[in-house]
């Protein structure tokens, strides 16, 4: 190593001073460099020095003694040495090269810090500041740490060398919800000459975009913009040059920003290709709209209401409301298949065709990549999850009908009526030839009526076995038998009235008896086919001779007004949305609301879904715990997880991986669903757990090493993460680790954050302190950033495997 | 409240720490003698139309075929002759026959659930004395698996024959490979529901001595095992704790090298039998072959297979149509299955045998296919058979007639669901005390002429 630079000279190429633009809130000391990232030459055969300033506070009531900045042992190839400076002109103190220092209580000291080598050099590098005793600071991304390059070519090397702030203390401070802060920071570029892309960003917390619009310009001397402000801009920046930028930040009106340096903040950074020259950064605050909802209660509706929880939906919620998120939920319509259902093709569309032809039109692929595309990514959470639930009630699958269009018309019908009447989908899933196809109603004759379809649609679509009370309990006799809801004549006598329906005749072409398969509108009628006599339904009569059209409508009718639906379908809502084990008084009370919207109408399921959410049973923070919980099922609980990490994902690693825990969307085996809507828990004394209908002891592991496969070894050429080809704008799946990683500089900081949004404060002292005590092993030398991300990789590895985030309360 | 976990350990982890435990030394309370016996079930799910699996080749036939209609009877010159009977198989279900050859196979006729023994008058008479939920797929394949009749139970019973396994100190009584089956639910005996290959966890090397994976493990084991504080998670949480535990041993017995299974798991031609029925068939004999590492001596399996509601193309030509395809490829899984159990030495310790939601209508619908019933059908496969024996009662081939329901031949079971699988408790290992507990209508079905279908010889 060769002698310490001269760090009197460095300091009068930096000109003016930097002030300290945050401060870490944890540990007994705190510490801030600024600027944050430098680049430096290596000279041939020499040495390499970056200086930049240091400022360390004492947070603690008591004076410390001997405080010193040092390099962590792994960076052997660097040398540190630092000099104390006056803080209001950061002008050298004679003497004071490499000298320890004291500090009072609550007391700083600002330092210039000199970090050379002698070979190149590309990385993160962390001072640790200590004092006597063991006192000192956390070692925050950004903050504290040091992006160096030392490169044997002349880097362009900028300094961001002045940030003025209002406030002056280091910190964006926006005085009222929505307003607007303007600050202006300087900078010299000390290398060769080159193009500098500079451009400013949001930091916030984990994944979530900092709730604020930042604009940036180059301004003049007086202060004022020379162009007008953009998202980013890119200046020639000569040798010694010196140019000052405005940078405009106005807060969203409706989000509020806590103080926390270290995860609130705006930086501003200066690119030179993809290498970063510098970067300064500010801390940042806005206060938010009065109304800050329950926490706690925010994350139970977004368990409920959406594909799985995280920062900005449970900001979304509590800053809304819980009613008024909800009344918005029902308004929104993001989601379609229609655009999939348009694609009309002949049976023998892919007949000599090689793949992809065959995935693209006769198979659920590409529904099924558009589903959880959306469930990802689109506001319209609710409609997507009544919808979902839907589709596992009024079942289709690929297994029977393999076409494409045809299931996208179906699952669109279900899509938009998700708010809808549930007399129109009964009467839409009844018409539909999807349907049709799937439980052979289409061409069932008057000769031999065809019972499939007929059953199901009472079993299963509306009435359910056994009569109910509103509150769906049985119906019992004297020996407490439950009443069917229907007998096998009811099967045979519905199985009459609807024959006679074939395939939709396609435009230009008349009705046959054995109109060819296409699915792109109702079926029709063929009317010698329909038995036209008369029938009793359920002790209801329909007269002969009324056609196959009538006959359907007031069978529909009929079912729609037993009353049974309410419970029935009230009832498997709620358990898809909220809880497996509903109180009965819920039951009933969603039930009246199916009965009656307040309106006088019936089946409004808009009305339906939005009391399930707002029941009392729904919302209290004090739930019956001999009923409460619900098991998220596969599906939920892949989307639930990338959500929550932030993924950004096509939707394709989810149908890789579904499989395994047997839940593919629209591959149900059977129309009897993936799961039974009363699956026994084992051992429970009469609870039901539907999803536990899918968990055994093979998915037990392949649900955790799914979970497992996504975060602790979340890496980015991970197989399952992979795009396919094939698949037109394919991105596969990724993971930005960076902000958790920022996040998890403060372990228990990451552990509060995933504790709120994941796991409704359930971990306990214990749990916290090993998990602390494994990121803690998890080091990797050299590289402090992918150890920080590595560290909350394994955090939240540890947090989504659980039981307690598997299963909601 | 909380439920505490010692509480719900004693509901529920307490039996599937027993399953595990090595077999202890208690007084047994099953009969059924010394050494090791079980029992397979084969559940077709959707409704086997088994009127179209055996078939009466005598004069019979014509009544047959009239009844069926040309679209779904079975030509008589395509049946399988089966040696020394008036009945042929169905031409795919060649393996069946030489099984039969072999003096493993017997047939039991019109089986099904029923609350007393029934007849078309006392159907019609009293609906009270029907069976819960007749002609519907969920209910039926229920109350065949939990051996309700009046209602379908909340356990099921092959999982009560697993109770008292558990109570005699026996290990992994009752194993799915087709993952949760009612069936196999039991009150006390927590079943082994295995669906797929891989029992490891990922990245959990439970003898790495580095600082990273013990301080990793000690995390994910105090997250795994904490206490939840609603019933339903505990409970749950309590089924994620066992299957993990014991996963880890499965894992060497299914996926472990040196087994005889593979190999012997062929057809009468030698191939080697695949697909997903073969893999769950294919993991049973490695279980059994491994029964000695689990400590087993008394159990029961669970395999199922799908795809037999056929309401259309169920028959395209007589060898041909998905009801064709379905039955040869559960045929060649039984005798492949066979086979390894003789290569494996325990062809007369294991007995397997048929079960399926209902068989279908007789008279078919206008979709080249058919419609929900209710008698059906059914096989047993096993040395310790009688050999060649045809049980029950063939039912009359009359629609409307006696032994029909209704009008489109909905078969009336002559033989409860009680005495078929009566005779399969009671073989592997069930004392007369029991029976009652296993199957709660006992008391109707065992006596008076009635008791277990004599199977075994």
């Amino acid at each position: 190593m060769s002698g310490r630079p001269i760090i009197s000279n460095l300091i009068l190429a930096m000109g003016a001073a930097c002030c300290v633009t945050g401060a870490a809130f944890a540990g007994d000391l705190a510490a801030a460099i600024s600027p944050a990232a430098r680049s430096v030459a290596l000279p041939p055969g020499g040495t390499a020095t970056a200086t930049t300033f240091a400022t360390v506070i004492n947070r603690t009531d008591g004076a410390l003694g001997n405080c010193e900045p040092e390099l962590p042992g792994r960076f052997g190839a660097l040398d540190l040495s630092y000099a104390w400076t006056n803080p209001a002109d950061n002008s050298l103190i004679p003497g004071s090269e490499n000298t320890p220092f004291s500090l009072g209580p609550r007391a700083s000291q600002s330092l210039v810090l000199a970090i050379s080598g002698t070979a190149a050099f590309d990385g993160i590098v962390p001072p640790v500041f200590e004092c006597a005793g063991g006192a000192n600071a956390d070692t925050l991304y950004g903050i504290n740490t040091l992006d160096l390059t030392i490169s044997e070519t002349a880097p362009t090397d900028i300094l961001a060398i002045g940030i003025a702030l209002p406030s002056n203390d280091g910190v964006i401070r926006i005085a009222e919800a929505g307003g607007r802060q303007a600050y202006a920071i300087a900078a010299i570029n000390i290398g060769a000459d080159g193009d500098v892309l500079v451009s400013p960003r949001g930091i916030f917390g984990q994944n979530a975009p900092l709730p604020a619009d930042i604009t940036i310009c180059e301004s003049g001397p007086d202060g004022r913009c020379l162009a007008p402000a953009l998202s980013s801009l890119t200046v020639n920046f000569a040798q010694n040059g010196v140019r000052t930028f405005s940078v405009f930040v106005r807060a969203d009106p409706d989000i509020g920003i806590t103080l926390a340096p270290a995860n609130t903040r705006v930086e501003v950074r200066f690119l030179v290709g993809d290498r970063l020259a510098a970067a300064t950064s500010a801390a940042i605050t806005a206060p938010g709209p009065q109304a800050q909802g329950d926490a706690r209660d925010a994350l139970r509706l977004a368990q409920q209401a959406t594909f799985g929880p995280n920062q900005s939906v449970i900001d979304d919620i509590r800053r809304r409301g819980v009613e008024a998120w909800v009344d918005r939920q029902l308004t929104l319509t993001d989601s379609t298949y229609a655009d999939i259902a348009a694609q009309t093709v002949n049976p023998n569309f892919c007949r000599g065709v090689p793949q992809p032809c065959g995935r693209d039109h006769f198979s659920a692929f590409p529904l099924q990549m558009r589903f959880f595309r959306n469930a990802m990514d689109n506001p319209d959470q609710l409609r997507q999850r009544v919808a979902f639930a839907l589709s596992q009630i009024l079942v289709v699958g690929e297994n029977e009908v393999n076409t494409t269009y045809a299931l996208g018309r179906y699952q669109q019908m279900l899509l938009e009526n998700a708010f809808g009447n549930y007399r129109d989908i009964l009467r839409g899933v009844a018409l539909s030839p999807t349907m049709g196809d799937y439980l052979d109603m289409v061409n069932s004759r008057a000769e031999a009526p065809n019972e499939n379809f007929p059953r199901e649609l009472m079993q299963l679509f509306a009435l359910g076995e056994g009569r109910l009370n509103p509150d769906g309990t049985p119906i019992t006799d004297s020996q407490g038998r439950v009443l069917p809801a229907y007998t096998e004549a009811d099967v045979v006598e519905l199985s009459r009235a609807l024959t006679g329906w074939v395939y939709p005749t396609r435009p230009g072409e008349l009705p046959s008896v054995n109109n060819a398969r296409y699915y792109d509108a109702d079926m029709s009628v063929y009317a010698a086919e329909h038995d036209s006599a008369s029938k009793i339904i359920l002790g209801e009569g329909l007269v002969g001779g009324q056609g196959a059209a009538a006959d359907l409508d007031e069978a529909i009718d009929i079912l729609f007004e037993h009353p049974n639906v309410a419970p029935f379908i009230s009832g498997q809502l709620i358990q898809h949305l909220v809880t497996s084990n509903p109180s009965p008084a819920y039951v009933g009370r969603i039930s009246a609301v199916f009965e009656n919207n307040g309106s006088g109408v019936r089946g409004d399921l808009g009305a339906v879904v939005r009391a399930i959410l707002l029941d009392a049973e729904a919302r209290t923070p004090n739930p019956d715990l001999n009923r409460v919980g619900k098991l998220r099922e596969p599906v939920l609980l892949m989307v639930s997880t990338l959500r929550l990490i932030g993924a950004q994902s096509d939707g394709y690693v989810f149908l890789r991986r579904a499989g395994g825990m047997g839940q593919i969307p629209f591959e149900s085996p059977s129309v009897f669903n993936f799961y039974p809507p009363d699956f026994a828990l084992q051992g429970s004394d009469g609870l039901v757990s539907p999803s536990q209908g899918l968990v055994n002891m093979s998915s037990i592991y392949e649900r955790h090493n799914v979970l497992y496969d996504w975060t602790y070894n979340g890496y980015s050429t991970r197989w399952d993460w992979r795009p396919l080809s094939s698949w037109p704008g394919a991105t596969g799946t990724s993971v930005n680790w960076s902000s958790w990683g920022r996040l998890a500089q403060t372990p228990e900081r990451l552990l509060d954050v995933l504790d709120d949004i994941a796991l409704e404060e359930d971990l306990t002292a214990q749990q916290r302190a090993l998990i602390l005590d494994a990121m803690e092993e998890h080091t990797y030398w050299g590289n402090p950033l992918e150890e920080a991300q590595r560290r909350a990789r394994l955090a939240i590895y540890l947090i989504v495997t659980s039981p307690s985030f598997q299963i909601d309360q | 409240m909380t439920i505490g976990r010692r509480e719900i350990l004693k509901l529920v982890a307490g039996s599937s720490l027993a399953a595990f435990a090595p077999t202890l030394a208690r007084a047994q309370t099953v009969g059924g003698g010394s050494g090791y016996r079980a029992i397979v079930a084969l559940f077709l799910y959707g409704g086997n139309d088994s009127n179209n699996l055996i078939v009466p080749t005598d004069e019979r036939h014509a009544d047959y075929a009239a009844a069926r209609g040309s679209t779904l009877a079975i030509p008589q010159s395509s049946l399988l002759p089966l040696t020394g009977t008036s009945y042929g198989l169905h031409p795919a279900a060649a393996p069946l026959a030489d099984i039969w050859d072999e003096g493993a196979l017997s047939w039991m006729f019109n089986t099904g659930p029923l609350l007393q023994p029934m007849t078309r008058q006392l159907y019609e008479d009293r609906p009270d004395l029907r069976p819960a939920n007749l002609f519907s797929h969920d209910a039926q394949q229920n109350l065949w698996q939990t051996s309700g009749a009046q209602a379908e139970l909340p356990t099921g019973w092959l999982g009560r024959v697993g109770d008292g396994f558990v109570d005699a100190g026996r290990s992994a009584a009752s194993v799915s490979l087709s993952g949760a089956q009612r069936a196999m639910i039991g009150d006390r005996n927590q079943p082994l529901l295995i669906s797929g290959s891989n029992l490891s966890l990922n990245g959990y090397d439970p003898d790495s001595t580095s600082a990273r994976d013990i301080s990793r493990r000690a995390a994910f084991d105090a997250m795994l095992n904490a206490g939840q504080s609603n019933a339903l998670a505990q409970i749950t949480s309590v089924i994620m704790q066992g299957d993990i535990a014991r996963g880890a041993q499965l894992n060497t017995i299914l996926n472990g090298e040196g087994s005889a299974v593979d190999a012997a798991f062929v057809d009468q031609n030698g191939a080697p039998v695949t697909g997903s029925l073969a893999t769950q068939l294919k993991r049973i004999a490695r279980m059994i072959e491994g029964r000695d590492q689990l400590g087993a001596t008394r159990q029961t399996f669970m395999a199922t297979t799908g795809g037999f509601d056929n309401h259309r193309d169920q028959v395209g030509g007589p060898t041909d149509g998905l009801h064709a395809g379905l039955t040869a490829n559960f045929s060649r899984c039984v005798y492949a299955f066979y086979n390894t159990m003789k290569v494996l030495g325990m062809e007369d310790a294991v007995t397997l045998f048929s079960m399926s939601d209902f068989a279908r209508t007789f008279r078919g619908n206008g979709s080249r296919g058919s419609d929900h019933a209710w008698g059906s059908h059914q096989f047993v496969v096993g040395g310790a058979l009688q050999p060649r024996m045809l049980h029950g009662q063939f039912p009359e081939m009359a629609l409307g007639g006696p032994d029909d329901a209704r009008t489109n031949g909905r078969w009336i079971p002559q033989t409860s669901i009680d005495e078929y699988a009566g005779a399969l408790a009671r073989w592997v290992g069930v004392a007369d005390a029991d029976m009652p507990y296993v199957f709660p209508n006992w008391s109707t079905w065992n006596g008076g002429g009635r008791g277990p279908v004599p199977f075994f010889a």
